[in-house]
């Protein structure tokens, strides 16, 4: 059985997005050690339309809205977190420089795996992919 | 074919952090899940300057399967270095990392200058209970904290026995273990407990001689010592409970020091005639057989099985039944454990079982004929089944759940008396 993996990367060889900073992400289709892209999936779908040129501020509305913390950093909160984790939810694992707390929990939540790292992605799929083959097979992870 | 086991006895490896916590001002760095120290921890008397609850430790996850732990190591290292003040950092790996193949020894040798001593010892679970745990942070400050000395000091003497919290005595011991050598004129020296810690850690190698009193827990430790310290060592299986035993231990350990005969007779003297003037003055209760049991069983680990099945054959006079040895001892060193069940007064032998399934121990013991009403000296397991049997239970190995122990000791001449007033406040409370 294949499954999706979605990466947070600009250059399409690096991890090297954090998850609040990434308007889209590369998802992979992976069947046993083999990968390929699959598409490329926006995650700020509405975002886009609506703040499009503007600098990204905390403004007064959105915090009262969703309890942003107003650290200027455009964070909505919670349920902004939900919404792009929800695009991301026939994914097994997401790979980013970072995750925000909010976020971790609704992948938690999801059963999605986390693996905020900085490398290759080529890199990282070679070690993800072997390990979850050996997790699928029963496989003990010495061997 | 997966087996159950049932009413364990013993922990993972990794529970050697109670070995740590047991020097003083040594701190346990996990590298382990989070949640080890948490569940390692539930023995009473375990809090203190450090304890599990505030162990650093990785705390690994998903992620650090996938890609390795060791920068996390470093860093929890480097940090436990910077905000926790303790003279010895022993990092200790639980299952997780040894799984994936994390070099935490490598990451360990990185803080070789640091300005306290780091050292590592490999705890995973699957490579044994928390008695070979014991033996590996033991072999971890020998192989990487001390170094061979030239200067010996003539009586200093090093004794290794229990393993800290998982006998709920073992302070008392240590501390009675100690005495009894300080009155042989010769200086103990132990590494668990009040005031001992890194300075005791230190004088090791300057030791005259190790002291092991233990059936195998140690003896790969106390061989290691003599290969790299030049450290000859004594080896006595038995722990020395009541006054058969504690004798025959000086005079054993005279002998080994080379302290004079009439010296240790005078120890002994002293000893053994206000042991027996208790005994004299109770003798009437021993001989009332209508408040103790014919025959026993013990269930503890081999140090207490063993040292207790003497104590109750030989000062006591009791019978023994089956005996079991629940600390899931290696294969090679039971030959020689069930020997030492042999050497028993009035030619007495008894049978021991090696055997960790607490069901099987309990079917064992409710097919037994006891010729009355068993006396059962086992875990808080056992309770219940001595109780259908309408025996008498004293709670003395893991897990005791019924008392709070603070440095109460069995070892020695008052040990042997302090565990026969246990024994028969519970035979006469049946009566009452």
């Amino acid at each position: 059985m294949g499954y999706l993996i979605a990466v947070g990367s600009s250059d399409e060889i690096n991890v090297n997005l954090k998850f609040g900073e990434a308007d889209e992400v590369l998802i992979y289709e992976v069947e046993g050690l083999s990968y390929s892209l699959k598409e490329k999936r926006k995650l700020n779908k509405e975002k886009d339309t609506k703040e499009t040129g503007t600098d990204i501020t905390c403004s007064s509305e959105s915090c009262k809205s969703c309890n942003c913390s107003g650290n200027g950093q455009g964070c909505n909160g919670g349920s902004d977190a939900e919404e792009k984790v929800n695009i991301l939810k026939d994914c097994r694992c997401v790979l980013f420089k970072k995750v925000g707390f909010q976020a971790q929990k609704q992948f938690e939540k999801k059963a999605i795996s986390i693996f905020d790292i900085e490398c290759e992605i080529s890199d990282a799929f070679e070690k993800i992919t072997k390990y979850y083959e050996k997790a699928d097979s029963h496989t003990s992870l010495r061997k | 074919m997966a087996k159950l086991l049932d009413k364990q006895r013993y922990k993972c490896a990794l529970g050697a952090m109670q070995t740590v916590q047991a020097i003083e001002r040594a701190l346990p760095v996990l590298h382990s899940g989070p949640g080890c120290a948490q569940k390692l921890s539930e023995s009473t008397g375990s809090s203190g300057y450090f304890s599990p609850n505030i162990f650093p430790c990785t705390s690994i996850n998903e992620k650090d399967v996938v890609f390795g732990g060791v920068k996390k190591l470093r860093s929890t290292i480097d940090n436990a270095l910077k905000v926790v003040d303790a003279d010895l950092y022993v990092v200790l790996t639980g299952c997780i990392p040894e799984i994936v193949g994390d070099d935490s020894g490598e990451v360990v040798s990185e803080f070789a200058d640091a300005d306290k001593p780091v050292i590592y010892a490999p705890t995973a679970g699957f490579k044994g209970n928390n008695y070979k745990g014991h033996e590996q942070v033991i072999d971890a400050i020998i192989d990487q904290y001390l170094k061979k000395s030239d200067k010996k000091e003539k009586g200093l003497v090093n004794i290794w026995a229990d393993v800290p919290y998982q006998d709920l005595f073992w302070l008392g011991n240590l501390r009675e273990l100690e005495n009894l050598v300080r009155e042989l004129g010769l200086t103990p020296n132990t590494i668990f407990g009040y005031k001992r810690g890194i300075e005791n850690i230190k004088k090791i190698p300057e030791a005259e001689f190790n002291l092991l009193i233990s059936p195998w827990v140690g003896l790969s430790n106390v061989k290691k010592m003599e290969k790299k310290f030049g450290t000859p060592y004594l080896h006595l299986k038995t722990l020395p409970v009541g006054a058969t035993e504690t004798s025959k231990f000086l005079r054993e350990v005279g002998k080994f020091a080379g302290v004079e005969e009439e010296k240790v007779e005078a120890v002994i003297k002293e000893h053994e005639d206000y042991y027996y003037y208790l005994i004299e003055r109770y003798a009437d209760l021993f001989l009332e057989n209508r408040v103790i049991n014919k025959q026993f069983t013990i269930v503890a680990d081999a140090l207490y099985t063993l040292g207790l099945t003497k104590f109750l054959v030989n000062d006591l006079g009791l019978v023994p039944a089956t005996q079991f040895v629940v600390d899931d001892t290696p294969q090679k060193y039971r030959e020689e454990i069930t020997e030492e069940f042999k050497k028993l007064n009035f030619g007495i032998e008894a049978n021991v079982s090696f055997e960790t399934d607490g069901y099987k121990i309990h079917e064992e013991i409710k097919s037994h004929d006891y010729h009355g009403y068993p006396l059962v000296l086992g875990g808080y397991y056992e309770k219940e089944v001595t109780e259908s049997l309408k025996g008498n239970f004293l709670n003395i190995s893991w897990p005791v759940q019924d008392k709070v122990v603070f440095d109460r000791s069995y070892v020695g001449y008052s040990g042997g008396i302090r565990l026969i007033e246990d024994i028969y406040t519970i035979a006469v409370q049946r009566f009452n």
